[in-house]
């Protein structure tokens, strides 16, 4: 399956046009700030039906217009399915074909985009909230309805932390009414979580030692943000939140949850983190995203479209030339930007279509 | 343009969903309308305004005071049903299954928005469970906040010695399977019942 053309018009700075795109590679560059991450924000849009920069719809209307229109043409096995989606004006509209969807979980199902980012590569030193990113992105590619079950947990989160600051005095039942919500969906969130990871590991492990012969055993452990038992039952997490309630009361924050959950990267029993080079811990997370590639693979029979923004320029020669090898490898179509004129004659045996893009407008080459 | 249509203009775009323009077609119909009409309209929004209130009991909205659900005998007194808006209840009201009180909080708990149990009127819903009640049916929404404040009344109303119920959540009548999200599912299965 793969993308053979997308339409955008009134998308941010993007002027109204048609790409073609190839099967495997396609290659886009231009300085920054012309419009190539706003391609594969289009793209992701068009797949998810939400941007991959946390961006608001309004946001991406391009400035003076009413509405964004995108389309797709998507190649299965010959057989197309055209997807159209405006934005703005009287809310969201969605096509497939000549048929008008309501049902967004039928669009849905059409096309699915794994997205990289820069801020991915820093995942195995960054923060959690990254790591914890990366997890949802993942489960959501495999079960919708994650997405959901992560902002109920995050609105029954919020109200409770909510609760906690006000200054009048804390009414306990409201309070315990919000953390068995909590419990019901954050239980569900971090489970979800823990399977991935569980599930992602030995592919991941396998992957990074074909990447590099020398590499020791990558290891995933899941690391739930609460005293959660083996089955991290929802009637663990209630039991902790009601043990820190004192403590939660005092600092005025809800203090154990998923909202901690997090997963440690390890080599050979070593964390990451702290022991990795730069080069090891980003060839980790190379491993990680093909691994996603992998799985939807092998337990969805799906190809999903790879979009790797502004990545390639970070990864050196090497890394850069095992990861492009592995996607085509996983028959996936790969879709990267990037500022640097010279990658296109280094990458010139491996891409099967370059394009240029200048102030929003995009032409091959 | 006159000054009296720009003011009703300005009036009606405060109206949800309604914008500048159609503000201004709607002026316009007016005045190509009969007189008359105007003037029913204008009475029927003071009409409004000036007789429809809040039952002092359910929280309906009514003319009279109880309300005509509440004063009618042929209701069965036993029962509440508990709602969020005026809206549910003549949801519910529609359904034609049922035929006990209402009782209407004017929202659900939601710490966001400032709401606590007393402006969800949750101590008037205890104060009216006297002998004669003898279920309560919490039929708020299946959001979050929906879901926390059939919770926390729960608790409340079992204190008060009566039983409790929440209405079934799951598969929409003609839903296909396949397409309703596993949130949905797992409760329709963990909300199974025997068939009779």
């Amino acid at each position: 399956m793969h993308l053979s053309q997308v339409q955008v018009s009134g998308y941010r700075n993007l002027i109204a046009q048609s790409i073609e795109l190839s099967e495997g590679v396609n290659l886009f560059v231009g300085n920054n700030g012309q419009g190539k991450t706003n391609i594969l924000e289009a793209v992701h849009f068009l797949s998810s039906l939400r941007s991959f920069r946390a961006a608001a719809v309004r946001d991406v209307i391009a400035h003076g217009e009413d509405v964004a229109q995108l389309g797709a043409k998507v190649l299965d096995d010959g057989l197309p399915t055209e997807l159209k989606l405006i934005l703005g004006g009287s809310g969201r509209r969605l096509w497939l074909g000549q048929r008008s969807i309501s049902n967004v979980r039928e669009y849905l199902g059409q096309f699915k985009v794994v997205a990289f980012t820069p801020d991915d590569l820093a995942m195995v030193k960054a923060g959690p909230a990254l790591r914890r990113r990366f997890l949802d992105r993942a489960v959501f590619l495999f079960s919708p309805a994650h997405l959901t079950r992560v902002r109920q947990f995050q609105t029954a989160l919020r109200s409770r932390n909510s609760l906690l600051k006000q200054r009048k005095k804390a009414d306990l039942a409201v309070i315990d009414s919000f953390s068995q919500k909590m419990a019901e969906y954050g239980a569900e969130v971090s489970r979800a979580r823990c399977d991935f990871v569980r599930r992602i590991e030995p592919r991941a492990a396998a992957i990074l030692a074909e990447m590099e012969e020398t590499s020791p055993r990558l290891d995933l452990r899941f690391k739930a943000g609460w005293q959660a038992g083996e089955d991290l039952s929802q009637a663990d997490l209630y039991q902790d939140l009601c043990d820190s309630l004192d403590r939660d009361l005092l600092r005025k924050q809800t203090s154990h949850g998923p909202q901690q959950d997090d997963f440690e990267i390890s080599l050979a029993g070593e964390s990451a983190r702290r022991f990795a080079s730069q080069g090891q811990q980003r060839s980790c997370v190379v491993a990680l995203l093909l691994a996603v590639v992998e799985l939807a693979d092998a337990e969805l029979g799906l190809h999903p479209v790879i979009l790797l923004d502004d990545v390639s320029s970070e990864l050196d020669p090497d890394r850069r030339q095992q990861l492009l090898g592995l996607v085509s490898k996983l028959g996936s179509q790969l879709l990267i930007t990037t500022t640097d004129e010279g990658l296109v004659g280094d990458m010139a045996g491996q891409v099967n279509r370059r394009f240029r893009v200048y102030a929003g407008r995009v032409d091959p080459l | 343009m006159a000054d009296a249509m720009q003011r009703l203009i300005g009036l009606l775009r405060q109206l949800p969903s309604v914008g500048e323009k159609t503000a201004t077609r709607l002026v316009f119909h007016i005045l190509s309308s009969p007189p008359d009409y105007g003037h029913a309209l204008a009475q029927a929004v003071a009409d409004v305004v000036e007789r429809v209130h809040p039952c002092r009991r359910c929280g309906n909205l009514s003319e009279t005071s109880p309300c005509s659900l509440c004063a009618d005998p042929r209701r069965d007194q036993s029962v509440i049903c508990v709602v969020e808006k005026v809206q549910d209840l003549l949801a519910v009201e529609n359904s034609h299954e049922y035929r006990g009180l209402y009782h209407v909080l004017g929202g659900a708990l939601s710490p966001l928005e400032g709401k606590g149990p007393d402006q969800i009127r949750a101590t008037e819903l205890v104060d009216r469970l006297g002998s004669e009640v003898r279920e309560v049916i919490l039929a708020t929404s299946a959001s979050v906040e929906g879901e926390a404040t059939a919770l926390y009344l729960k608790k409340r109303i079992e204190q008060a010695g009566v039983r409790v119920s929440r209405i079934a959540s799951g598969i929409p009548v003609g839903g296909e399977l396949e397409y309703i999200d596993r949130g949905t599912l797992a409760l329709a299965l963990s909300g199974r019942r025997e068939m009779s």
